[in-house]
């Protein structure tokens, strides 16, 4: 039992700090802007294939992630502009959720068409190190994503004591008020979504560079694993965090203490009880700020 | 700072609606492919997943039928009988890895009465719904990846499955595994028909041999999260791990073995490992890896060595993946029988089972009055320095027995 327990730790812990990262990705238009972006998932698997075409292209394990931020963060941004811009403020908040939707299956359709179906490897762009914990390892992937959660956290530390944090603060509880007072609230929703795409290929990346195969199908799955951190974390980036943590908990204990299969089930189950029972999400049990 | 008052259960209403609308997205694709269709042409559809997650397959289902056409046309068309010189013309057709779309599709090609056949579909689930509409019209239906012995659970006159069918993949796995001395076994199965009764099939015959299946896992098919259960498996100790699934799920959970420090050999019950794609996207996680394939490229008859070079000439490899080499075959087995001159495409059907090929490239090509394949050889392989290296074949003899034969007949 006990091996069975470092084994669901490091699984856990492995799993809880990728859903962590995609989820404050998603939690950052969700918390920041009250918007849901569906093309989440699109756009990191966009730009993950993209990275993996560059890397056995060139090699270069900087020019591959330089790739995957770099379609990351355009993707993101194109969902914003052609998407979501063009119908925010009119009242209907669903539109642009679906919207989204349709970007989704047109970023799919740029990573099928190019890259086809078929699964491909993805490289050990963060070295081939690994450290065995009970049946499994936890790998350089883990460090790597604590590393973009603390310095995510830390830039978001930052950038909200400062005058443009300040800007995104206001734009989200007062649009209006904020466009009269001469914040460009447009600037500040193509920004949010530059860094959102940003987050997104970095956990695409770090997905990729753990399970090391990857493919078009990732896509849905990946938004729903974001949007699943992002609800359970209550919209908040710290929240998101927690709740991509306590995703990959529940997964982990899932596949092996009772089995894969219950794996997915769980996390739902985890998804809705924090639906019925705690609506703002699990954020208020640890914090009360948004950020 | 001030937190946000919106709830998360309209947008969770949103995220439902908005899934189940994108889940509704499908695409289609038809027409003829090759030449210009005329009335002595004989039209087959093509049907696999075109499209999707599985488009590979659909692809490689494709590329067997097209080989087996340009040789036939090229060759002049049908070579003798009422319909000699009729050139072969093919419908291919999506069934977006669906169920009900490949039902749909059945129906289409009854309605149309232009097709003479129906070849193809990728899973077996897709397989065994599809096979009473095409039978209750009397419309010849070769199965050519799927392979479930339940497609030809009842007594169907018009349905044939081409590939050796699910006893004979995992008993011969089953086989071998315990002749390399292995005694325990983990199975990691896929949570869809093939996989889950593939895996069934390999505990009972390895147990009925002797051994014992020490854990199963059953895991989301096409689910790249796979440390978990890897783990899981791993702890039970296994001799050997027995991996039902598609090419990715079985390159994911090795990633995982081997990422474990674990040298536990992998066997894969599938046969969805003989392909350059695997080797490639494995890397060095493959080492050792054995797998089974119908299509032994060190074979030496004059049919093997023509089927590998027109492949070699088009695709630069003469990995043959399953799905083409089983719907070529498809393809010359109903060429054959449109020479015995059946009436229409009720009577191919009966042609089909008079069909008697001694090597089509793949193998000897016939069928058993239930529509199985008889004779049908699975080549066993294992990974060394990047390539595959055969050691031993098995050929089915029965529906629910297994012979081992050398190579290089």
């Amino acid at each position: 039992m006990g091996g069975s327990l470092v084994t669901a730790g490091a699984v856990a812990l492995s799993l809880g700090v990728l859903y962590a990262v995609l989820g404050v990705g998603f939690a950052l238009l969700y918390g920041l802007l009250g918007e849901v972006n569906l093309a989440f998932g699109d756009a990191a698997v966009l730009a993950l294939l993209v990275s993996a075409a560059v890397f056995s292209a060139t090699g270069s394990v900087i020019l591959t992630a330089l790739a995957a931020l770099a379609v990351g963060v355009l993707a993101s941004v194109a969902v914003e502009r052609f998407a979501v811009a063009p119908l925010r403020g009119r009242g209907n908040t669903l539109a642009p959720i679906i919207a989204t939707v349709g970007a989704a299956l047109i970023l799919r359709n740029l990573s099928l068409t190019p890259f086809g179906a078929e699964d491909r490897s993805y490289p050990q762009l963060f070295g081939s190190g690994a450290l065995v914990a009970g049946t499994t390892s936890l790998d350089a992937t883990v460090i790597a994503g604590l590393s973009v959660l603390l310095g995510a956290a830390a830039a978001g530390a930052w950038a909200f004591r400062r005058r443009w944090g300040r800007a995104v603060i206001a734009v989200r509880d007062a649009p209006v008020g904020a466009r009269l007072l001469g914040i460009p609230a447009a600037r500040v929703s193509v920004v949010l979504y530059a860094i959102a795409g940003l987050l997104g290929a970095v956990g695409g990346v770090l997905v990729g560079a753990h399970v090391r195969t990857v493919g078009a199908e990732l896509s849905w799955r990946t938004t729903l694993l974001a949007f699943t951190a992002a609800i359970i974390g209550g919209g908040s980036l710290r929240g998101a965090a927690l709740g991509g943590f306590a995703l990959g908990g529940v997964e982990a204990v899932a596949q092996v203490l009772l089995g894969s299969i219950w794996a997915e089930a769980f996390a739902l189950l985890l998804l809705v009880s924090v639906i019925l029972l705690r609506p703002r999400g699990l954020r208020r049990a640890l914090t009360t700020s948004r950020t | 700072m001030k937190t946000s008052r919106r709830g998360v259960r309209p947008v969770a209403a949103a995220f439902i609606i908005t899934a189940a609308l994108s889940a509704c997205g499908s695409t289609t694709s038809g027409g003829s492919s090759g030449t210009a269709a005329t009335t002595r042409d004989i039209r087959l559809a093509i049907v696999g997943p075109m499209t999707g997650d599985a488009a590979a397959d659909g692809q490689h289902i494709l590329d067997g039928a097209t080989l087996a056409r340009d040789q036939i046309n090229n060759a002049g068309g049908v070579a003798s009988g009422l319909y000699k010189g009729a050139k072969i013309v093919l419908d291919p057709l999506d069934d977006t890895e669906s169920v009900d779309r490949s039902v749909t599709l059945a129906h289409q090609v009854v309605d149309s009465s232009q097709e003479w056949a129906f070849l193809g579909t990728g899973f077996s689930d897709a397989a065994i719904a599809t096979a009473p509409v095409l039978e209750r019209a009397s419309v010849s239906y070769l199965s050519t990846y799927a392979s479930s012995a339940q497609i030809l659970a009842k007594p169907f006159k018009n349905v044939f499955v081409v590939p050796p069918t699910f006893p004979a993949y995992a008993y011969s796995a089953a086989e071998v595994a315990y002749k390399q001395g292995y005694r325990h076994a983990a199975v990691l199965q896929a949570n869809a028909a093939f996989g889950l009764q593939m895996a069934k099939l390999f505990t009972d015959h390895f147990t009925a041999l002797g051994g014992m299946v020490v854990d199963t896992e059953t895991y989301t098919l096409g689910d790249k999260n796979t440390q978990g259960f890897v783990a899981k498996a791993l702890a039970s100790q296994p001799e050997v791990i027995a991996m039902a699934g598609l090419t990715g799920d079985d390159v994911a959970q090795l990633h995982q073995i081997r990422s474990a420090a674990n040298s536990t050999p992998v066997l894969d019950l599938e046969a969805v490992a003989f392909s350059q794609s695997f080797l490639t996207t494995a890397g060095n996680d493959a080492l050792g890896f054995v797998g089974q394939t119908p299509s032994d490229p060190k074979r030496k008859t004059a049919a093997a060595a023509h089927l590998r070079s027109i492949y070699s000439a088009k695709f630069h490899t003469d990995v043959i993946p399953d799905p083409t080499a089983f719907t070529y075959e498809a393809v010359i087995g109903v060429a054959r029988a449109m020479e015995s001159g059946p009436s229409d495409r009720t009577q191919l059907g009966a042609a089909i089972h008079n069909v008697q090929l001694a090597d089509t490239g793949v193998g000897p090509l016939r069928f058993d009055p239930s529509g199985a394949r008889l004779g049908g050889t699975l080549w066993y392989f294992h990974v060394a320095n990047g390539a595959f290296v055969f050691d031993t074949g098995y050929r089915q003899t029965a529906p629910l027995a297994v012979h081992e034969v050398p190579l290089e007949e």
